[in-house]
């Protein structure tokens, strides 16, 4: 009876045994499968940290982070910041290497020094109102002034302020307010960059000196030129200019219209308080005239308009009823507008597609809110001018994010 | 018959203790096959969960540049069970359509309570060496939804406006275990920010 007791009990307990390794076996196996998970999101997240750690770096040191390694989570961030440039485009790519509990994880960041067409509109010491149903379809930069919402107005894009904006309740409904689609941020202030760059660059392009230039881009690849009173010529646009810079230095304008098919930066140089001016004569156009900003996105012309002034729509016959211009305009010191803007009469519509720096009177409204004189505005941002430019166009002083891989 | 009456009363004791063990191997037998679905659902929600996070985190990215923001990059809006979307993949340079769908049901045995579903995935890559048709996965899926959402968390019905992603999955085992039709359940959720990629 003894005997048999004691095979009983170590039969059970043989049997029980194998029970517990199955068990043991299947937690083990669930909670390492867990664990494995748990492990590579840790690390992931550690290699996005490093990539964020970068990224705060260089804003803090002005671009001058080179990389270090950073212990963060129980694991290690090894960040690495290299620079190369590709044509005038300077990049910084971010590598930002992460391990932990034996897995690694990669994230890669490239970054460039944004251009100012990376804005659909930069304005400066303004304070005025959006009112429904104004949509701003682009990046706005606003500061040193007030943005100013009322009702339900539309931001499509990231605005960069300098002070919070007036959000007032309005149309539709009375109680609507604005809607920041990809949020609003308060910013330090970019700095205007002088533009001298671009005297040197159109060494390698092509430059008057002694008079005014007027341009007129025609759309088999050619450009008719005329420098002052002489006659005009006509060449191929990159074989007059192989960079695509036309400028006018030592205080002259240039006058420019037609259809380019190429990247094109046109500039006009101020001396003293001459020239530095450049005057749109008639559409100046990448596509066709009805074009919106969705129809110019395969378009292989881009048009930059860089003034040390002001960037003017002339008062002419042919801007008297309408006028197309598809370009980035960046006014350094002055403004865009339509010349005699309070004394043209009614000029029909300005439609840009593109990106303005400081905009200025394009029309006259009278008492009652209607347009007497000049043009009705259209400003559409030209969406390639997130990730692409005219050359030399003039650059921030902020890295932007091209692409960001996990 | 004190020895008749101890062999009955043994008998009966060693009845019901056997009675007893075979109860507990039977409860044993259950529990053990039920942990063993546990660690199979557990595995497949964590293999699906991985393929979604190594795709999600590239939507919209392309090497060395920017898509262009005039192409919509999510290209199934508000449909909650089919996503597609342009990403570098490979990191080659080139845009890929990465597509996420659900087969018919009856593709695999269901029940109305258990709606088992084939996942598809499929890449269209101008890499030749990448296989454009879908490749379908039966790891237990009875549940897929896509939600779609603005930056602040609103509902996004119109295209331009998703900024977040949300994938919810739920696996359950295809073999129920015969007497309870009791079945291991992994649900995964997470919220993807797109705007990495996306942003303007």
């Amino acid at each position: 009876m003894g005997k048999a007791s004691l095979i009983m009990i170590i039969g059970f307990s043989v049997i029980f045994g194998l029970f517990r390794m199955n068990f043991s076996r299947d937690v083990y196996d669930a909670s390492k499968n867990f664990t494995r998970y748990f492990n590579r999101t840790a690390v992931h997240h550690i290699a996005i940290s490093g990539a964020e750690i970068a990224l705060g770096k260089l804003a803090e040191t002005n671009g001058s982070f080179n990389g270090t390694t950073v212990p963060t989570m129980h694991g290690a961030a090894d960040i690495t910041v290299t620079d190369y440039t590709a044509g005038e485009k300077a990049y910084k790519k971010i590598v930002s290497i992460a391990s932990y509990s034996g897995e690694s994880d990669t994230v890669t960041v490239l970054l460039w020094r944004q251009p100012f067409s990376r804005f659909a509109s930069f304005l400066e010491g303004l304070t005025a109102y959006y009112i429904y149903p104004d949509t701003i379809d682009g990046p706005l930069y606003w500061h040193n002034g007030q943005l100013r919402t009322r009702g339900h107005v539309v931001f499509s894009a990231y605005v960069s302020l300098s002070e919070p904006p007036l959000i007032q309740q309005g149309d539709p409904g009375g109680n609507s307010v604005a809607e920041f689609q990809d949020g609003w941020t308060v910013d330090e202030d970019i700095p205007i960059p002088a533009t001298n760059y671009l005297a040197v660059a159109a060494n390698s392009g092509y430059k008057v000196t002694n008079a005014d230039l007027y341009l007129k881009f025609l759309p088999d690849t050619t450009v008719q030129y005329k420098v002052g009173n002489g006659s005009w010529q006509t060449e191929r646009v990159t074989t007059l200019a192989p960079n695509g810079v036309f400028a006018a230095l030592n205080g002259h304008d240039v006058h420019v219209s037609g259809t380019a098919v190429s990247h094109v930066t046109i500039f006009a140089q101020k001396q003293g308080s001459s020239g530095g001016r450049i005057w749109i004569d008639d559409d100046l156009l990448v596509g066709p005239p009805d074009a919106r900003a969705s129809d110019v996105k395969n378009r292989p012309g881009m048009i930059g308009l860089v003034a040390d002034r002001d960037v003017i729509v002339s008062k002419n016959p042919a801007n008297n009823n309408d006028c197309i211009i598809h370009a980035g305009i960046f006014a350094a010191s002055g403004t865009f507008y339509a010349e005699d803007y309070d004394r043209r009469g009614l000029s029909g519509t300005l439609h840009v597609i593109g990106s303005i720096v400081h905009e200025g009177y394009t029309g006259a409204f009278g008492n009652n809110g209607q347009l007497v004189s000049g043009f009705h505005e259209l400003l559409e941002w030209d969406k390639r001018f997130g990730y692409d430019m005219p050359p030399f166009y003039p650059n921030t002083d902020r890295l932007g994010i091209i692409s960001w891989r996990e | 018959m004190s020895t008749i009456l101890d062999l009955i009363g043994a008998t009966v004791i060693g009845m019901l203790l056997l009675l007893s063990a075979f109860r507990y191997w039977s409860n044993m037998s259950e529990e053990a096959a039920f942990l063993n679905q546990e660690r199979i659902v557990q595995s497949n929600v964590t293999a699906l969960a991985e393929v979604f996070e190594h795709d999600l985190r590239k939507i919209g990215y392309l090497k060395g540049s920017k898509l262009d923001p005039h192409d919509p990059i999510i290209r199934t809006p508000t449909d909650s069970t089919h996503l597609t979307f342009l990403a570098d993949l490979n990191d080659d340079g080139t845009i890929d359509t990465v597509s996420y769908f659900l087969g018919p049901l009856g593709e695999v045995p269901w029940s109305p309570q258990h709606p088992f579903r084939v996942l598809y995935r499929q890449v269209k890559s101008a890499n030749p060496y990448c296989t454009s048709q879908p490749v379908g996965s039966h790891l237990g899926l009875s549940h897929l939804h896509f939600g779609y959402y603005k930056l602040n968390g609103d509902t996004a019905a119109v295209l331009g406006d998703i900024k977040i992603i949300e994938v919810t999955l739920k696996v359950e085992n295809p073999y129920a275990y015969a007497s309870s039709d009791q079945r291991a359940v992994a649900f995964w959720q997470q919220k993807r920010l797109v705007g990495r990629n996306l942003r303007r």
